[in-house]
């Protein structure tokens, strides 16, 4: 057996004799690679799996949309355009639905109807319990949707299946069973999207709506990179034909819909997955480096009898190897169930069924490659010291060990009087390697900064959201009537209920806006009272709508989206024009204003009803109202919208449809809960290794420190003054890492709102610091550096004391 | 008319090893009365420090009775023997074994603070006068990295006074020292026997070992000398 065998038996001999150490290290190291390998498997599952679904569904590589509809005629003759391959139709339209019975109350619903549903050939929809396809005077609800349908027809999700409920059909009421559900694999939950998705017959479709038209047209192309002029090519067609074509949409089969929320999501987990990993290297440089100073006088030997410092780097280099591989051991299966089980998570948010559970050999490769690369680059810094070590050095080091103890800050802190000794003990043990403290400090202080700075964000969303619907959504309901109505007409009713604060008078549409350029594009209008207490624009460049436009020759004013704009390249004092269809005259505008809106669409412009009746020649009519009561809760918002409804009828007023502010909140709120939750995942992950971290250190410090331990026994401490002097340490720790978490977790509260309110909205959130989240972490730590002390502490307590005090 | 204040009885004391059990200590009887001034001599590895380990209760015997200031030491719990130890034995190591980050004052207080023997107040000027006895008073405010060897066994022989044990037990305490040094730690020790203390002492310095009223030689596990 040559030398260097000889060495490598030893330190692999050392790995098992030092168990506790040894299960440290790889239980920190296994962490970290769990928390970068468990987003590796989430992301590789889910786009996989995304992507295989999706593709099943043989998505439309282009979406027509035909606002009045296409006849059976003329969908078929799409079928001979150049470079179609399939063309489908369906119909899909908003009604509104209500429980069957006097009390329900009414709430929106998206219907489909196509004419075969046994021969689907594009976007398939997959039947999932129940009937399919739907019958007469029967609807198959999506299954995203069924528990939200159900709660409104008031039956349990079992019991669904054979309710039936109300469905709007023009102003006369059709009653509806629930036959079945059915799977949309690109819809997501109903508590996401807002409103129920259910398909009826084509039957039904003429009943609800008096014909059988299809509005939206689903193309296969026969070459992808040519979608783009297929499109065009079918909408000269359509228009050739007399219809007026809305919104032409190109997608990506490969790719399914959700997948760039999906990117942003998992890109913020990631990055606090790398810190984790990096906070774990920590732990291993501790270890490595408390070893490294422990064998000096080994490593002395080993010099004096010749061996080189390749041999030494060798030699301790296989310590390291065994920590990484059996961390990453360890981390494999972990980070393989709980990526699968946030994937799954994900998915169901996502209403997609996962592929059964399997490996991902990219997450494989990754924990493979981090686990043994990260525990090296941690030890790189110690084990070349220690290679580095002469003969010399390594002989004149001798005492107690672990830290000499007259290092500056112990004699700082010496000066300190008045403290009982054996906390004063405490203290100074703390700081005695101040390389390993900092090191500790740094772990702990970022788990809780992380910890602070995702509450914060939660804290700085929810300020943002009710910021917008108390500020740019002042209003507590959103009222819509069947037939158009007349501000004047409307408004004095509304406003003669008492607890009425404030209604103002909406006009919404779509319209197809002429850019500068020539380029048209499908937009959404929104017109209001040019002085709205109801909503509060964020301009980021420009200015807002002012009384009297569009009159006296004066352009129109209409304000964009800034992202929007950016995108299609829209300057400010661009000339546009915006066409209404429905035979409205083309209207001619001008970009006075660059708005931020978080909520409504990216396509939404916005004018004043004035000047839109001016321009359009039309006078005082309105199919919205958006109202704000004296009280904004729920229950309020419920009674308040009741009685107004019954004024409005009493009146001859039909309203169609409610949108309650509460509901547009829960909708919001409920996609970046997910956010939260993986992020609360990942900051319990950091602190958990903060506390790996902390209970290396103690461990350590009880292996150096066991001879002083043994003096300690041999002057008259009992093992609870044994105990109390490493417990005091942990907790001086922790108290010191508090401080240090304070001073971090401000910039990254920060950091962390603005990067996730960039990514979700698109802008920055308005910051609140979670100042409860503090005393939390405050508790949490002391809690930590109690925990992470026992288990040393115990130990230094029951070491022998004739063996702590012998020399090796 | 005197006590003895330690008494071993026929104590045998083995280690495990991978070779089996060894028997270090081959039933060794020694009684050493109150105020006695005993050193403990013989070769490397004859059994001294495994013998003096007993009196101390810092290990424990196979077989046999250990009686000190006393106490019967065979029943008691680690936890009692440490408190017993801190009032009845005072414990000086060969390397000193000043805790480093304490000053050299607050090594001293600490086995008071351990068995809570002096009200907290006193502490601090019960160390400084034990201090003052060894000529230290004015190192009292440094850490041990500071101060010399010599001066470091001066503090630790003040510490083992902290709670003015009947007992002093030291193991080769002049082994890390030079002669001069060593002299003056003697003669501490010769002081401290003078007041009354009971001092056994394991040393591999003859001068020394033959300046004593008894010898105690120990060979291969047995004591071939110096009982009385
Ligand atoms: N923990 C142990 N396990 C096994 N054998 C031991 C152990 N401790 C001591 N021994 C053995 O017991 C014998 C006596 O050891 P001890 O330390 O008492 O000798 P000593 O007389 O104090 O020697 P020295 O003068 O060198 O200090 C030695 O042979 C030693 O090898
Ligand atoms: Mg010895």
């Amino acid at each position: 057996m040559n030398a260097l065998q000889t060495i490598r038996l030893k330190t692999l001999r050392d790995l098992w004799r030092n168990r506790s150490r040894t299960l440290m290290v790889v239980l920190s190291v296994a962490v970290g690679v769990l928390g970068v390998g468990m987003i590796v498997v989430t992301w590789d599952i889910l786009t996989t799996d995304l992507g295989r679904r999706y593709a099943a569904i043989n998505p439309a590589h282009v979406e027509i949309s035909v606002p009045a509809g296409v006849s059976e005629d003329d969908l078929r003759g799409l079928e001979t355009a150049p470079g179609v391959v399939q063309v489908q139709g369906r119909a899909v339209f908003s009604t509104r639905y209500r429980a069957d019975g006097p009390e329900g109350t009414w709430q929106t619903i998206d219907l489909i109807a196509f004419p075969d549903p046994t021969a689907q050939v594009i976007n398939i929809l997959a039947p999932d319990e129940g009937a399919w396809p739907p019958g007469r005077e029967e609807m198959v609800v999506e299954r995203a949707s069924l528990s939200e349908m159900a709660a409104a027809a008031g039956v349990s999700v079992n019991g669904a299946c054979g309710a039936s409920v109300v469905v709007d059909a023009g102003g006369r009421e059709r009653s509806l069973t629930i036959a079945g559900t059915v799977h949309q694999q690109d819809a997501v939950t109903a508590a996401v999207r807002g409103s129920p998705v259910a398909v009826v017959s084509l039957d039904t479709l003429v009943k609800l709506r008096g014909h059988d038209r299809m509005n939206t047209i689903y193309l296969i192309v026969d070459d992808l990179e040519q979608r783009a002029e297929v499109a065009a090519a079918a909408r000269e067609r359509l228009e050739r034909a007399g219809y007026d074509v809305g919104q032409v949409t190109l997608r990506d089969p490969a790719v399914h819909p959700a997948q760039d929320v999906l990117d942003v999501l998992l890109l913020v987990m990631g990055i606090l997955g790398v810190l984790a990993l990096a906070l774990s290297g920590f732990l291993v440089t501790n270890t490595i480096s408390a070893l490294i100073t422990q064998q000096i006088d080994q490593i002395g030997v080993m010099k004096a009898i010749g061996a080189d410092t390749g041999l030494v780097l060798r030699a301790y280099s296989l310590t390291v190897l065994a920590y990484g591989v059996l961390g990453t051991l360890v981390a494999m299966p972990l980070a393989g169930r709980t990526g699968y089980g946030l994937a799954r998570y994900l998915a169901g948010q996502l209403n997609i069924d996962l592929y059964p559970d399997r490996a991902s050999p990219l997450a494989v490769a990754v924990m493979l490659g981090v686990g043994i690369a990260v525990p090296f680059i941690a030890a790189a810094g110690p084990l070349w010291r220690g290679a580095h070590i002469t003969v010399r050095e390594a002989i004149a080091d001798y005492g107690l060990g672990g830290g000499s103890g007259d290092n500056r800050l112990v004699q700082g802190l010496d000066r300190v009087q008045g403290l009982p000794r054996v906390w004063a003990l405490a203290v100074r043990n703390a700081v005695r390697v101040p390389s390993r403290l900092a090191l500790t400090l740094l772990t702990l202080a970022l788990g809780g900064a992380t910890f602070i700075a995702v509450l914060s964000t939660d804290s700085s969303f929810g300020r943002t959201i009710d910021n917008l619907l108390e500020g740019q959504y002042g209003m507590d309901v959103l009222l819509a009537f069947r037939t158009e109505q007349r501000p004047s007409q409307v408004l004095p009713i509304v406003t003669s209920h008492g607890e009425v604060v404030r209604a103002e008078a909406w006009y919404f549409d779509t319209a197809v806006m002429r850019l500068a350029s020539g380029q048209e594009v499908q937009v959404t209008m929104f017109a209001g009272p040019h002085d709205t207490q109801f909503y509060q624009p964020t301009l980021s460049a420009g200015r807002w709508l002012q009384p009297g436009e569009g009159q006296a020759r004066q352009p129109a004013a209409v304000v964009v989206n800034r992202k929007w704009a950016d995108e299609e390249g829209v300057q400010l004092d661009d000339p546009v024009t915006l066409d209404l269809g429905d035979g409205a005259p083309v209207s001619e505008w001008v970009v006075v204003g660059f708005n931020q809106d978080l909520v409504r669409q990216q396509t939404g412009v916005f004018v004043s009803l004035e000047s839109l009746d001016h321009v359009l020649k039309r006078t005082d009519r309105t199919v919205t109202l958006e109202v704000r009561y004296a009280e904004h809760d729920l229950a309020s918002q419920r009674r308040i919208t009741a009685e107004v409804i019954d004024l409005l009828e009493q009146n001859g007023v039909e309203v169609f449809s409610t949108l309650m502010m509460s509901d547009i909140r829960g909708q919001v709120v409920s996609l970046y809960r997910i956010l939260i939750i993986f992020l609360m995942v990942m900051s319990v992950l950091m602190a958990l290794i903060g506390g790996l971290g902390l209970m290396g250190m103690m461990s350590i410090n009880v292996l150096e420190r066991s001879k002083e331990i043994g003096v300690m026994r041999a002057i008259g401490a009992d093992s609870r003054a044994i105990v109390q002097i490493f417990w005091g340490e942990s907790m001086v720790i922790a108290a010191i890492s508090f401080i240090l978490t304070l001073a971090l977790s401000l910039p990254l509260s920060r950091a962390m709102t603005r990067a996730v309110g960039m990514a979700f909205i698109d802008t920055p959130l308005s910051f609140t610091y979670a100042a409860p989240g503090i005393a939390c972490w405050l508790v949490l730590v002391l809690l930590i550096g109690s925990l992470a002390s026992i288990a040393p502490a115990l130990n230094a307590a029951n070491l022998s004391v004739r063996e702590s005090l012998s020399y090796e | 008319m005197t006590h003895p204040l330690i008494q071993l009885d026929q104590v045998i004391k083995e280690y495990e090893t991978g070779a089996g059990p060894l028997r270090v200590l081959h039933g060794v009887s020694l009684t050493v009365q109150e105020g006695e001034f005993v050193a403990v001599v013989g070769p490397s590895g004859s059994g001294k420090s495994t013998m003096i380990n007993m009196v101390t209760g810092i290990d424990r015997p196979t077989e046999g009775v250990v009686t000190v200031a006393g106490a019967c030491l065979n029943g008691l719990s680690e936890n009692q023997m440490a408190r017993w130890r801190g009032r009845n034995v005072g414990v000086i190591f060969q390397f000193f074994q000043l805790l480093p980050t304490l000053n050299v004052l607050e090594n001293v207080i600490l086995p008071m603070d351990f068995c809570n023997t002096y009200p907290p107040r006193e502490r601090k000027e019960r160390a400084l006068h034990l201090l003052a006895q060894v000529e230290m008073a004015d190192q009292a405010h440094k850490l041990p990295g500071a101060i010399s060897g010599g001066q470091k066994q001066r503090a630790a022989i003040a510490r083992a006074l902290a709670n003015d044990p009947p007992l002093l037990v030291a193991d080769e305490p002049t082994g890390n020292l030079d002669s001069k040094t060593a002299d003056r730690v003697f003669d501490l020790f010769a002081e401290l026997v003078g007041r009354g203390k009971t001092l056994v002492m394991v040393t591999h310095d003859r001068e020394i070992a033959q300046r004593l009223p008894r010898v105690v030689q120990v060979q291969d596990g047995c004591i071939l000398a110096g009982q009385p």
